[in-house]
Parts: structure tokens; sequence; C-alpha cells
């Protein structure tokens, strides 16, 4: 008896399983493409928090003259992004690749068009605002975030090279007490206006950056430059728990 | 006791119609089976050189696979790619599973199939008659490793264009090509071995 002949057979007295629905396949295909989309959007947008962060002007101000960019890179929270992004790309070309139709590109040339247009999305989420409430909200929801902070936050703050970071107590037109992230409170004198002209109105509360004459004995200091807290640092908490423990 | 089917003429229907109207219409696979049994049975016991009745229990698990998924058939494809495809990938694992059981290619003496692989080999178009170079063809086969020996199948024996060995395989056109053009150098180098091959 043929292979036909057992198949004509099996139908006949239905021993064979029936076929699997259409229906089923067209969902198989519909979670795998929006599988694929999510991925890539995500990805994308990562890669817009990531560009967010470097090209963030306020850490360009203080310090450039005195980081490598190389320093930037390595930030902790932007390098969480770069690989977070990196991650979904690949994540999101291997999707592609099980496609019903995938194996007919090449992976090279698909990983590259995935980058170059996860890349172009990704700079269109900067400088659309995306990145700047997608870093907010992972503030909010995700408490580990802080925890990635913290290599940002102990190189700013660096008493012995002048370096303060911390939130905004109070201010006069003279003083100005902070409290750093240890909960310390810092006392500054001002003796120029000039120093107080920041991008953003300056409020109790404010995260902000100084540079100027510091006494890590006195907790006190003269104020040189003020300016606001860079991106990924001036969401968190003045008393962060890190700190604390 | 079996119901005989009603005769249902299906030969006029192509091989992508058929499958289309499978999972309305059960029967309409059975001389979908009927088309391809021979074939892939060759085929099978080609590239992997497994006795009859096993390349036939693989054979079999595929046409169940196939009939189970005929939904997920792409249209877009030939109905004998997408087969093809199927039987080949149930006879790699099985390959791989009983590898060290296996020790040579099975495939009938007058197959033409090793003359287009010769001439292919020369660039000649030059049909050898002696069975001799039909042995000598598949213990050169049975040399070159399985990926290989697959293209040249395919390519040589099947005859099967670039694009259909390109959904067979799930590869990019290009990466088909390469892998032949790469079995065709070992193919070469290994036939150089052989003083009484007829050329």
């Amino acid at each position: 008896m043929s292979i036909a002949d057992q198949f004509e057979k099996k139908i006949q007295t239905g021993e064979l399983a029936t076929p699997i629905p259409r229906w089923v396949v067209i969902l198989k295909h519909a979670a795998l493409w929006t599988a694929f989309t999510l991925v890539a959007m995500f990805a994308a947008v990562s890669a817009g928090v990531f560009v967010w962060f470097i090209l963030d002007p306020v850490n360009l101000t203080i310090d450039a003259g005195r980081s490598m960019s190389l320093d930037r890179f390595l930030d902790a929270l932007p390098l969480l992004w770069a690989i977070v992004s990196f991650t979904c790309a690949l994540l999101a070309v291997w999707i592609f690749t099980k496609s019903p139709r995938g194996y007919r590109f090449r992976v090279a040339a698909v990983l590259v068009i995935c980058f170059f247009a996860i890349a172009s999305l990704g700079v269109a989420a900067a400088s659309s605002g995306i990145a700047n409430r997608v870093e907010e909200m992972a503030s909010r929801f995700v408490p580990e975030y802080s925890l990635m902070a913290r290599p940002r936050i102990l190189k700013m703050m660096n008493p012995g090279m002048g370096t303060i970071v911390g939130r905004i107590e109070s201010f006069g037109t003279s003083t100005l007490e902070l409290s750093d992230p240890e909960g310390v409170f810092w006392t500054f004198s001002i003796n120029s206006q000039d120093v107080l002209q920041m991008p953003r109105p300056m409020q109790p509360g404010a995260c902000v950056r100084i540079v100027g004459d510091v006494s890590s004995t006195n907790r006190t200091g003269e104020v040189e430059i003020i300016r606001p807290c860079p991106r990924g640092v001036r969401l968190h908490p003045p008393v962060m728990p890190l700190f604390n423990r | 006791m079996i119901v005989p089917m009603p005769l249902v003429d299906y030969q006029k229907n192509t091989d992508e119609e058929l499958a289309s109207i499978v999972p309305t219409d059960h029967r309409a696979f059975v001389p979908l089976v009927r088309r391809y049994e021979s074939k892939l049975l060759a085929y099978i016991r080609r590239i992997s050189g497994f006795q009859k009745e096993d390349a036939e229990d693989i054979l079999q698990d595929a046409f169940v696979d196939a009939y189970r998924h005929i939904a997920g058939f792409d249209p877009h494809l030939k109905f004998s790619s997408w087969i093809y495809r199927i039987v080949h990938n149930r006879t790699i694992s099985a390959y791989r599973k009983h590898k060290s059981s296996l020790n040579n290619v099975s495939i009938d003496d007058e197959d033409m199939g090793f003359e287009r692989l010769l001439s292919a080999k020369e660039e000649s178009q030059s049909l050898v008659e002696s069975s001799l170079n039909s042995k000598v063809i598949k213990q050169i086969l049975d040399k070159l490793p399985p990926r290989d020996k697959e293209v040249l199948v395919l390519a040589y024996i099947e005859e099967k264009s670039y694009e259909e060995m390109s959904d067979i395989l799930q590869a990019p056109i290009g990466t088909v090509g390469t892998w032949i053009r790469r079995a065709r150098q070992k193919f070469a180098k290994l036939g150089d071995e052989y003083p009484n091959l007829i050329r």
C-alpha cells in the first residue's frame, strides 16, 4: 500500500488529526509582527533616551572641560539605555529572520537597515521629548533606577574638587542652602548675582550642581558656578535611600 | 467500515490550488501525496542514505506535518518548495539522530542526475553511460559534508532553481549560490582522486 493510499484510508476513517485552522496561523503571524514592532519601538525609544543623555547641554557646560567624552559614555545610565537599545535591536532582527519569508534577506543587510531605522527613530524620540518622559517614568516606577544613577551622583559630589550636588532648601540674595545626597546641609555664600542666572528658574527643591570654594569641615563654601543637575540625576530625591543605608 | 471516497477529479488543479482547498476538503491532500510521494522518497534517500523503510517513515511523518500545517502554506511559494522544505527538515533531524549508522548515499544506478552533476563538475556536456560513474559519484557525495551534498543533490539531481533552493533551505539566494559554488569546488577536488571517473 502506497503512502498516498494509507493517507486516503486515514482521512476516511478520521485517524488523522484535522489541519490547524487558518485563523490560528493568522494569529501566530500577527503575534510575531506585533512582537517585532514592540521590540523595535522599544529599541528606538531606548536609543532616544541614550541620545538624549549624550546631548544634554547642561552636562556639557561644566563637565566638558574636565572629563573625557568616554567618561560620559561610561556613565551607568546612558550605558544602560544603550545596552537595552542594542539588545532590543538584535531581538528585532532575530524576530524578523523568523518571519515567514525573513530567510530571503541576508542577516547583515537586515541588521544594518534595522540599526539605521532604530537610530533615526531614536533621534526623533530624543528631540520630540519622548525620551524625557520615558526617563521620568523610569525614575518614578522603577526603584532600581536610582541605583543606576549612583555613579553619576558620586562623580558630581566631590567636595575635594569643589563640586557639590544637591537640592535647594532655601536661597536668598546672598546665601544658598543645599541638602546633599546624604541629607547633609551645606551653606553657600553668593557674591555675584550672575551665578544665579540659570537656564531654569531657581526654586526650592530644584536639583543643582555647584562649583566653588568648598570647606568640607564646616559644610560651607562660596559659589562660583551654579547649574541645574544634568539628565539622569535631576529627578532623584536629595536624600537617596542608597546613601542612608 | 470504510466508506469509499466519492470520485472527485483533482487532476486539473495545480498543487497550490489543492493546498488551498485542503483545510475545507481534506481529501484534496491525497492527490498531492500521490504527486510527490516517489520524488520525495528518492530525495530523502539521496541526501541521507536511509534504507527505503526508514525513508518511508520519514516521508509519512513529513506528510502528516504538512497536512496538519497546510493552512500555514504560504501561497507566494511553490507548493513543491514548501513540501521539500518540510521533508528536508525532517530528514536532516532524522539524519542527525542516526548519523553513525549511515554509510553511503542511496541512489538508483540509472539516476540521470549523476551525469548532470558530472557535467557541472567539468563544465562540459559529456554524458556518461557507465554505471561506474554513478558509483564513484555516490562515493564522492558521501565524502562531502551534509550541506554540500544537499545543495548538489537539489541543484543537479532534483534540478531545483536557486529560488526554489532558497525556499527549501531557508537561506538567501546569494547564500545558496555561494554554497553551490563551494560544493562544486569540493566535488571537483575529490573527483581528481578518482582516475576511473569518466569525464
